[in-house]
């Protein structure tokens, strides 16, 4: 089944929601366009005028710190105006009020909502229901998809092994419940890794996983040979109680990240993590702070293809007439029309920038 | 008012018709479907060359909504549905607000369904007070009113000594329990079959165990008992093999499918497309295939419409918090006829 919601009819990005029915062309040109982002956090000035006028509004109905943090930073260096929205939800919340939130911004304007909510299907529901020129960004819906995380993850890992094709990849811990580790799986399949593994209790691992395209192991010891990257997730505490874990030491004593199990892994296999930690829970802090772990840059990646993303669904979700791409153009400035654009930083006036 | 139909195939399986012929209606009332009537003088003739005729059909699961979420529907938007589906009779599951468990509110049924001109509507009464599953409802007095059967809607009973407790009596009263079955901690509040769909999507799901397993311990009371038990709204292969098992084994037992069940799968799930939002949820294609196969070969006695109509907000949301169920009485007969 594939998504084309996300697609407009040219097969250009228009909202992101899920990896899922993306083609390999288009995550690279993701990836790609970060690339050409990743130097403007560096830079004097520290923005590029692609999204000047426009509104962004982070719409957060789960909490978030860094997700939404790095999405703030990501839109105000495009030179977006961003609101950041943070409604606390209920269980009993309503799809009215849902709707009722989306529909009240919409009547302010609004060009793009960068969603998080804790149901499933939220930013699919949102997008399905928005005004046509508004783009959806996916921050993570429910147990289902987190697309921007998927992708930074992906930028990391190309920065420092470019060849998919030779990457034996584990992910590790409470895949049931990980909408990370659902979209990393589709991302490193569509890019053509060679192998997904997943490393996990079977309390932890959702029905017929192996259909999502990985192999399974029960067991870290094992699961661990010959991976080129170790992907740890966040353990919540909730699991304990709800009966899908004993405790966190047997956890930690099984599929906790220590420094002698890293050795069982390929020596130069880097340690990645969405955060945030649970030290001595999932991940020991030896091997969280250590040579191999690549979490920090990960994070930091997160601003360059949080803009990338946002870039390519302004571009195509507001089509105007006449304009090559759609950005708008103030009369005076210069800029490059499409992406990537290394070039995009260079503002008049702005010397030292490029 | 005599109404003469000619020439049709009718097909009549509780009294063994499947011939051509000619029907007798008088005053709503089929009089004969065999010979002409002394004296009937029809006021109007329907030629119904190269159709079928059939009596009204009856659907065994039904909501109506009227009484407490009249939004969404009333007994008088429904049974026009019903009727364009040649359903002429409707069991109205208890879960209604308030739930049927005094014969008050059995009455007040009647009287609605007298005020719409559809009098065939007959209540199913609650198997425990409110639905809650703790205690007995007056399963005898709900019979006196009218009560066809007890069940217990889409609602756990709390513990199995209710249930035997519940199945004990209401034998005694010869009472058919509807049973739907479904162990509501093996649910884990679920909204999707818990398959390779469910897993892509990340949606809560359902084992096929949430209702098998509740099944398995409901036939096993229904033979410590000697309760008579239909199964409602049957949705996977292994339920359609223990009632196949069951009535082999000489229980009294029968069983329904609801109609979306017979061609709809999880594959069939757009998206987050809350239409799709049904429970018990879409499952496989095996299982749909065994389900017609335990239609076909009789393990399975009906198919039921399982209608629960809604308003529009109930389905707009993210899909784990849009209100299941679909409204199928309309479809109900054109989806029997096309399988």
């Amino acid at each position: 089944m594939t998504d084309n919601l996300q697609l407009n009819a040219e097969g250009k990005l228009k909202h992101f929601l899920t990896i899922e029915g993306l083609s390999k062309s288009l995550l690279t040109e993701i990836l790609d366009t970060a690339e050409s982002f990743a130097g403007v956090s560096e830079h004097q000035v520290k923005k590029v005028p692609l999204l000047r006028g426009k509104t962004i509004v982070n719409l957060f109905f789960e909490n978030s710190t860094r997700t939404r943090t790095t999405f703030e930073l990501a839109a105000t260096r495009l030179s977006a105006d961003v609101i950041n929205m943070n409604i606390a939800t209920s269980a009993t919340s309503k799809g009215e009020s849902l709707l009722d939130t989306i529909r009240n911004l919409e009547s302010m304007f609004v060009d793009m909502f960068v969603v998080r909510h804790a149901l499933s299907g939220a930013a699919h529901f949102i997008a399905q229901q928005t005004a046509p020129h508004i783009s959806v960004i996916n921050a993570g819906d429910g147990q289902h998809a987190h697309p921007t995380q998927a992708m930074l993850d992906m930028f990391t890992i190309r920065q420092l092994k470019p060849d998919f094709s030779s990457l034996r990849v584990a992910i590790i811990g409470d895949i049931l419940h990980s909408r990370v580790a659902r979209s990393e799986i589709q991302a490193l399949n569509t890019l053509g890794a060679a192998e997904v593994r997943v490393i996990a209790p079977k309390t932890l691992l959702p029905a017929h996983v192996e259909s999502l395209g990985v192999s399974v192991s029960h067991n870290l010891t094992e699961g661990l040979k010959d991976i080129d990257v170790v992907m740890m997730l966040r353990l919540q505490k909730e699991r304990m109680s709800s009966a899908l874990l004993p405790s966190e030491s047997e956890y930690f004593k099984c599929f906790g990240l220590t420094e002698e199990k890293l050795k069982i892994a390929k020596p130069d296999a880097i340690v990645m993590h969405p955060g945030p930690i649970n030290r001595g829970v999932e991940i020991d802090s030896k091997v969280a702070d250590g040579p191999q772990s690549v979490i920090l840059k990960q994070v930091s990646n997160g601003i360059a293809v949080r803009m990338a993303v946002m870039a390519m669904a302004m571009q195509t979700a507001a089509p105007a007439p006449g304009r090559s791409g759609g950005i708008h153009t103030i009369p005076g400035e210069r800029h490059a029309g499409s992406l990537p654009a290394s070039g995009i930083h260079a503002i008049p006036g702005d010397k030292g920038a490029a | 008012m005599k109404i003469r139909i000619d020439h049709g195939r009718i097909i009549d399986p509780a009294n063994g018709i499947n011939r051509a012929g000619s029907v007798y209606i008088e005053d709503g009332k089929i009089v004969s479907a065999t010979d002409e009537p002394a004296g009937f003088k029809p006021d109007t003739v329907i030629d119904a060359e190269n159709q079928i005729v059939c009596p009204g059909f009856i659907d065994l699961s039904t909501r109506l909504r009227d009484m407490g979420h009249s939004r969404k529907a009333t007994f008088k938007s429904e049974v026009l549905a019903a009727a364009s589906a040649g359903v002429t009779t409707l069991c109205l599951q208890p879960d209604t607000a308030p739930v049927i468990d005094t014969p008050a509110v059995v009455e007040l049924i009647k009287e609605l369904a007298e005020k719409s001109g559809y009098p065939q509507i007959y209540a199913i009464g609650a198997l425990t007070q409110k639905l809650e599953g703790t205690e007995l409802s007056s399963m005898l007095s709900l019979k006196q009113a009218g009560c066809i059967a007890v069940g217990n809607a889409n609602q756990p009973v709390k513990n199995l000594l209710v249930l035997r407790r519940a199945m004990e009596y209401a034998a005694s009263h010869d009472l058919l329990l509807m049973f739907r079955s479904n162990d509501f901690w093996l649910g884990n509040n679920g909204c999707a079959h818990e398959g390779a769909v469910a897993t892509r999507y990340g949606l809560p799901s359902i084992p096929e165990a949430a209702e098998t397993i509740a099944l398995a311990q409901c036939l096993e009371l229904a033979e410590l008992t000697g309760c008579r038990v239909h199964f409602g709204q049957l949705s996977c292969k292994r339920s359609v093999i223990k009632i196949h098992q069951a009535k082999k084994y000489g229980l009294k037992v029968s069983a329904d499918v609801a109609v979306h069940q017979l061609h709809l799968t999880e594959n069939d799930m757009t998206p987050f497309d809350s239409a799709y939002h049904v429970l018990p949820p879409l499952r496989t294609e095996e299982d749909k295939q065994y389900l017609r196969q335990g239609l076909a070969g009789s393990t399975i006695n009906s198919i039921c419409s399982d209608h629960q109509p809604h308003d529009l907000d109930a389905k707009l949301g993210a899909f784990p918090e849009t209100e299941p169920g679909m409204s199928s009485l309309e479809t109900l007969l054109p989806l029997m006829l096309c399988w």
